[in-house]
């Protein structure tokens, strides 16, 4: 399989700071999507007994910080369990709820517009929003993951259709995440349980599948994410097995990374802060020989790997951002 | 660690008190002159001393803080070159009225930063060692020696803080005052009192039990009591003053609300979270002290309005301060705070001294204490609830004497 | 005093042997023990399967902060789900016994995630060998962090952890000598974590900042060990940590010690601790049981604990509820019987709070000496959260533990009403089999009568017989296990 032309990724750059109380950072993040002017979103879904983690945060490339919007709530433009975000054409962002199974939209500037949804499994109702995509047309996907199908709204929230249904066989689902839409409109499933990623057309007629159960180059522990870039090569986050597998549009392996994160500039910043961080930082050896090999204790124990990289999106047309729940960041990648 | 294993108690029926009606025993007590009372408001997470008793016009301020800082437009004055954080209006209020004692650079030797061990220190007064008695728990006992009183501590929260942890000591842990009791999960008033009823005949001793079932049921017995006394609080409340609605005013409330009702509780322990500013900290630690100063002002109205102001110290403190200079968004652990006590009774103003900001002054980057919190704790111990501090805080520690001398 | 019911029969010992070696045993758990009979369900408790807990990867999914375990609520849910859904529950007692013996505390660790792969040692070594588990409780990064071993220096040992394996862990007080604590400090010099400076900075500064914590990585380094010549427990030689462990279980006072540990937790209420050294065990003859079986075993807890489980004195009346249950197994045994926690729910940090509110922190004991147990758990106000717990955790008839004990009444009595006394003695019988004193019953019996008629087939009978399961695991005999 190894061929001059194949494709990968290179590491460049860290942005990211763990901010359990809220403020520039995030904390478990599980989301990331990029606006068209280059903004970046990150939603964090922070956890039990730092409530105040809970929200989405906004930055760009350059590390510029500009603020954060919504929190744990209830109320109108709130989030208890936030799982997925997308932005569309006109910049309107739409935010899943798991728990209060709704679709939230906030305007360009970040302010709250509406919101839909009630539980169930008929038409137009959710148990378990999770992935967000908005496909060729501008209508929005929406992963509904307990009733094992991707139902489709308009961009107001009128039902339109929805395809999948529970099981293992083609066009089937088990849990499913992660979604998108690839430049040529061909709709990318995140098959969560069923460890492999499944391809639509823009009207949800089944295409393949791929992957299986394993480690191995080209199976999939649990995908959470794809990203599908202007070449159609296709960039699988391995929600288990921490580590990014690339494919070419044919399924051909291309690579696999495992994530090398340094010091972005907030976390400089804050060692600088603490002097004893900083001189027990110059002796730290970021690789230390290990007695495990399985791959999660790995990432745990190794800071620059992945540690559960949840979701993966390109920016620009040739980069690609991958964000890391236990982490509290994202890795920047050039394809090449 | 001192052998803890205790002798059970054998026969609750010995006191009949435990048996009686709640509500007589309370109009027995009712007419009864007031005894002091100590309720402590603790700020866990770590409350950032800098940027609540701002040295808003000293340059090394201005410097360490270049990324957040309480600015000029928002402290709010004080004196002595100080000022508050701008969350601290209604605090403001009451150091106006004299009644706050603000305690400088106060901590204890050898620093730790973690949140569990500070406070663990500042719960069981005992730094050199992981303490297994908490202060207060310690002080309840001598209090009421025999535990005749299962109120005489009430702590509101859930669980049971280590500073009122003391083996044999009766404490009541409160969530929510207007549900306190036991069997809360009974479905339907009525089947809940009946099954109230069936609760106390099954938990009466037989004859012949046993040590351990007889201890079971005098401790289970001992609970419902306790919940039948602080359930009448609420009932017998009355007050015109609106209080914040924010978790802290609430406790506070409860506090008002069981002294009110005059049941012989002594130490009150309320919990304010969140305190953790690593981030965010200009909007966080705001909120956070509007929320404990405005309740605070309507607990110091609600005594004022029942007249039992005089009776009442708090102590407000924090399990550290933090580092001195800021990460960017935040401030991450330090040492040397800042406590309060504040009541008609205390002597406001300024104790000990702000510490250093200068570089050469400081440690690992912390501000260096000045003042051993456990002599503010002998302080509140010996002058306010007239106890024998030594044993308890472990030794002789120089007092700061809060208190006017009146009391 | 007691009265006769669930007490004699076969399936009575099976229930005991349940509640000390598990949780409890819901009924369909107690049918299915029933078929095998006590040795058969020895055999099994010893040859357990698949755990078959609720997937981690679902957890995970759900709960954003169970990826890394940072934090008590985090940490100690987990652990919670497993509690609670393992189909092995005797592997987590296995786990609690010695969380309790070895006490590591997050509570100066900070990190949850390191205690987790603590209690996976337990369970991977719990019922083996004492002298591999020492070896690898030695190597625990969490213990090395916790007793200061990371400053424990060939030229400036740090007797902590050398003291605390011989005082606490495995000889008790008496048995060594100073002289013996530092000697066995040495042999363990040079035992550390991987990148020692920055970790232990970052624990002792309590912070997540920058990103997350790194789990710590056990680390031998020779350069740092002590390899002088020691005298150990009247043997001489250039000893190793390896070789003090060796010495240590061939003591004869560590199998006694452990033995008293084992029968603490699984037989009977003993003395504190602390008082060990002064008073000796209530139960001379099963101590002695046990350390037969050690030395007859190579060591092994398992032989040990086997021994004491085929043994008359377990099996005798006065071993019955001879235990005031630990808050884990008041939270997990109720949780079990009512069938929680079938998929992800917020409600596992309220049970883990609670477990905590009642004194027992899931990885946080308050000291190294790990908690007191017996009537040290016993409060006014850990009575009303223990009380509280249980009773709101029964007190739900369409959870799938109460509907099942719910049915079985219905299908005991097809003819509709059920008298008092024996809808009594059925609750009984399928909360585990739970004794109760002469006055609990009749007390418990009157509740019922003022409740009216019962008819289990009903939704008013499923009410009032819920109510009735509520006031059970309120009663004093449910606090003994």
């Amino acid at each position: 399989m190894t061929t001059e032309t194949q494709k990968q990724l290179k590491y460049i750059d860290t942005n990211g700071f763990g901010a359990a109380q809220g403020g520039r950072g995030y904390h478990f993040p599980v989301d990331i999507a990029v606006r068209k002017d280059g903004l970046i979103y990150v939603l964090s879904r922070s956890g039990q007994g730092s409530l105040n983690g809970t929200g989405i945060s906004v930055t760009d490339i350059d590390h510029h910080w500009h603020g954060e919007f919504s929190g744990y709530g209830t109320a109108d433009g709130q989030m208890q369990w936030g799982t997925a975000i997308a932005i569309d054409s006109s910049d309107r962002l739409f935010l899943a709820d798991e728990k209060m199974q709704r679709i939230t939209i906030f305007d360009l500037d970040n302010n709250y517009v509406s919101h839909w949804g009630t539980a169930g499994s008929g038409p137009g109702e959710f148990d378990g929003p999770s992935g967000l995509s908005i496909d060729a047309d501008g209508n929005l996907l929406v992963v509904d993951h307990k009733n094992h199908r991707v139902q489709r709204y308009t961009a107001d929230g009128e039902y339109i259709d929805s395809f999948g249904s529970e099981g293992s066989a083609s066009g089937q689902f088990n849990y499913p995440w992660g979604i998108t839409t690839a430049p040529d409109g061909t709709i990318y499933v995140a098959d969560w349980r069923n460890d492999r990623i499944q391809r639509f057309t823009s009207d949800g007629v089944f295409i393949d599948a791929h992957g299986d159960s394993g480690e191995g180059d080209g199976q999939f522990s649990r995908p959470s994410s794809v990203a599908v870039d202007h070449d159609g090569f296709i960039y699988v986050a391995d929600w288990q097995n921490q580590r990014v597998q690339v494919f070419d549009k044919e399924w051909n392996f291309q690579t696999i990374v495992r994530g090398e994160a340094g010091l972005s500039p907030w976390a400089a910043e804050y060692i600088d802060a603490n002097k004893d961080e900083k001189i027990a930082r110059e002796v730290f050896n970021p690789y230390p020989k290990l007695d495990v090999d399985e791959l999660y204790e790995v990432s745990a124990r190794t800071e620059p790997y992945f540690w559960v990289p949840v979701s993966v999106t390109t920016y620009g047309d040739d980069r690609l951002l991958v964000l890391e729940t236990a982490r509290h960041r994202f890795q920047i990648f050039e394809t090449v | 660690m001192a052998l803890r294993w205790r002798p059970v108690a054998m026969d609750g029926r010995d006191n009949p008190d435990i048996y009686g009606d709640p509500n007589v025993q309370m109009e027995e007590t009712m007419a009864e002159q007031r005894e002091k009372v100590l309720v402590i408001v603790q700020l866990s997470g770590g409350n950032d001393y800098l940027n609540c008793i701002v040295p808003w016009e000293d340059p090394m301020y201005q410097d360490v803080r270049s990324g957040i800082r309480i600015t000029e437009e928002d402290v709010i004055p004080l004196d002595n070159g100080l000022g508050l954080n701008p969350g601290m209006g209604a605090f403001k209020e009451l150091y106006d009225q004299d009644r706050v004692a603000i305690i400088h650079g106060i901590g204890y030797p050898t620093p730790s930063r973690s949140h569990f061990r500070s406070m663990d220190i500042w719960h069981t007064a005992t730094p050199d060692r992981v303490g297994d008695e908490g202060w207060l728990g310690q002080a309840v006992r001598q209090l009421d020696p025999t535990g005749s009183n299962v109120v005489t501590a009430v702590n509101f929260g859930n669980g049971l803080p280590r500073a009122l942890a003391a083996p044999g000591v009766p404490v009541a842990s409160v969530g929510d005052l207007d549900d306190y009791g036991l069997l809360t999960g009974m479905s339907g008033a009525a089947q809940r009192e009946k099954a109230l009823a069936a609760f106390s005949r099954i938990y009466t001793p037989g004859v012949g039990s046993g040590m351990v079932m007889d201890y079971l049921g005098k401790t289970g017995l001992d609970a419902l009591k306790g919940a039948d006394i602080l359930k009448q609080a609420p009932k017998m409340y009355e007050s015109t003053v609106e209080y914040p609605d924010n978790s802290i005013a609430k406790a506070l409330k409860g506090v008002a609300q069981v002294h009110f009702a005059n049941l012989g509780t002594r130490v009150f322990y309320t919990t304010s979270g969140g305190w953790d500013t690593h981030t965010n900290e200009i909007s966080l630690q705001r909120g956070l002290w509007e929320e404990v100063s405005t309740g605070l002002r309507a607990f110091f109205q609600d005594l004022e309005e029942h007249d039992l102001g005089p009776e009442v110290t708090v102590l407000v403190f924090s399990e550290f301060g933090r580092r001195v200079k800021d990460n960017g968004n935040g401030t991450d652990h330090g040492s040397g705070g800042v406590s309060f006590v504040i009541g008609d009774s205390v002597k406001g103003g300024h104790y000990s001294e702000y510490p250093s900001l200068d570089v050469g002054r400081l440690i690992e980057g912390d501000l260096q204490y000045n003042f051993d919190f456990r002599g503010l704790y002998t302080d509140l111990l010996e002058d306010w609830l007239d106890l024998d501090a030594r044993e308890i805080v472990g030794g002789n520690f120089e007092k700061i004497s809060p208190f006017a001398v009146a009391v | 005093m007691a009265t006769a019911t669930n007490i004699g029969t076969e399936l009575d010992l099976i229930a005991h042997l349940l509640r000390r070696t598990g949780f409890g045993a819901t009924p369909g758990e107690l049918e299915e023990a029933g078929a095998l009979g006590y040795e058969g369900t020895l055999d099994r408790l010893f040859n357990p399967g698949d755990a078959d807990a609720l997937p981690v990867d679902l957890i995970r999914r759900y709960h954003a902060d169970h990826n890394d375990l940072r934090i008590p609520p985090s940490s100690g849910s987990f652990w919670m789900y497993r509690l609670v859904t393992t189909k092995t529950p005797f592997e987590e007692k296995i786990a609690l016994f010695w969380h309790r013996v070895f006490a590591t505390g997050q509570t100066k660790v900070i990190q949850g995630k390191v205690m987790i792969s603590q209690i996976d040692m337990f369970r991977k070594y719990g019922l083996g060998s004492f002298r591999d588990l020492l070896i690898q409780l030695s190597k625990d990064p969490a213990m090395i962090l916790w007793l200061d071993n990371q400053d424990n220096h060939k030229d400036n040992i740090n007797e902590n952890y050398g003291r605390e394996i011989l005082e606490l862990f495995a000889m008790g007080v008496g048995n060594y000598t100073e002289d013996d604590v530092k000697e066995c400090a040495r042999a363990f010099t040079g035992w550390t974590i991987a990148n020692m400076p920055y970790m232990s900075t970052k624990m002792r500064n309590n912070t997540l900042r920058p990103y997350g914590y790194i789990a710590w990585q056990f680390e031998y380094d020779e350069s740092d060990h002590d390899d002088g010549e020691k005298t150990f427990l009247g043997e001489t030689g250039n000893f190793t940590g390896e070789d003090v462990i060796d010495i240590i279980c061939k003591n004869p006072a560590t199998p006694l010690f452990v033995a008293r540990h084992l029968y603490h937790h699984f037989v009977a209420d003993e003395l504190p601790v602390p008082q060990w050294p002064f008073e000796g065990p209530k139960d001379p003859e099963a101590i002695q049981l046990m350390v037969d079986a050690y030395f007859a075993n190579d060591y092994s807890i398992g032989a040990m604990l086997r021994a004491m489980f085929e043994s008359d004195i377990f099996k005798s009346e006065s071993k019955r509820f001879a235990r005031i249950k630990s808050p884990a197994e008041v939270v997990v045994g109720t949780l079990r019987l009512a069938g929680d926690f079938d998929w992800p729910t917020d409600d596992v940090y309220k049970a883990t709070a609670a477990c905590n509110y009642m004194g027992q922190q899931l990885l946080g004991p308050t000291s190294v000496e790990g908690w007191m147990g017996g009537d040290d758990w016993i409060s006014t106000g850990s009575m009303v959260q223990r009380i509280n717990f249980a009773s709101d955790t029964i007190g739900n008839p369409d959870k799938r533990g109460i509907k099942a004990i719910i049915g079985r009444i219905a299908d005991r009595h097809p003819s509709g009403n059920v008298d008092p006394e024996a809808l009594v003695e059925d609750c009984l019988d399928l909360v585990g089999r739970l004794r109760v004193e002469d006055g609990t019953q009749e007390g418990l019996v009157e509740f019922v009568r003022e409740q009216g008629d019962v008819d289990p087939a009903t939704e008013d009978g499923a009410g009032k017989i819920t109510s009735l399961l509520q006031l059970i695991v309120s009663t004093r005999e449910y606090q003994l296990a």
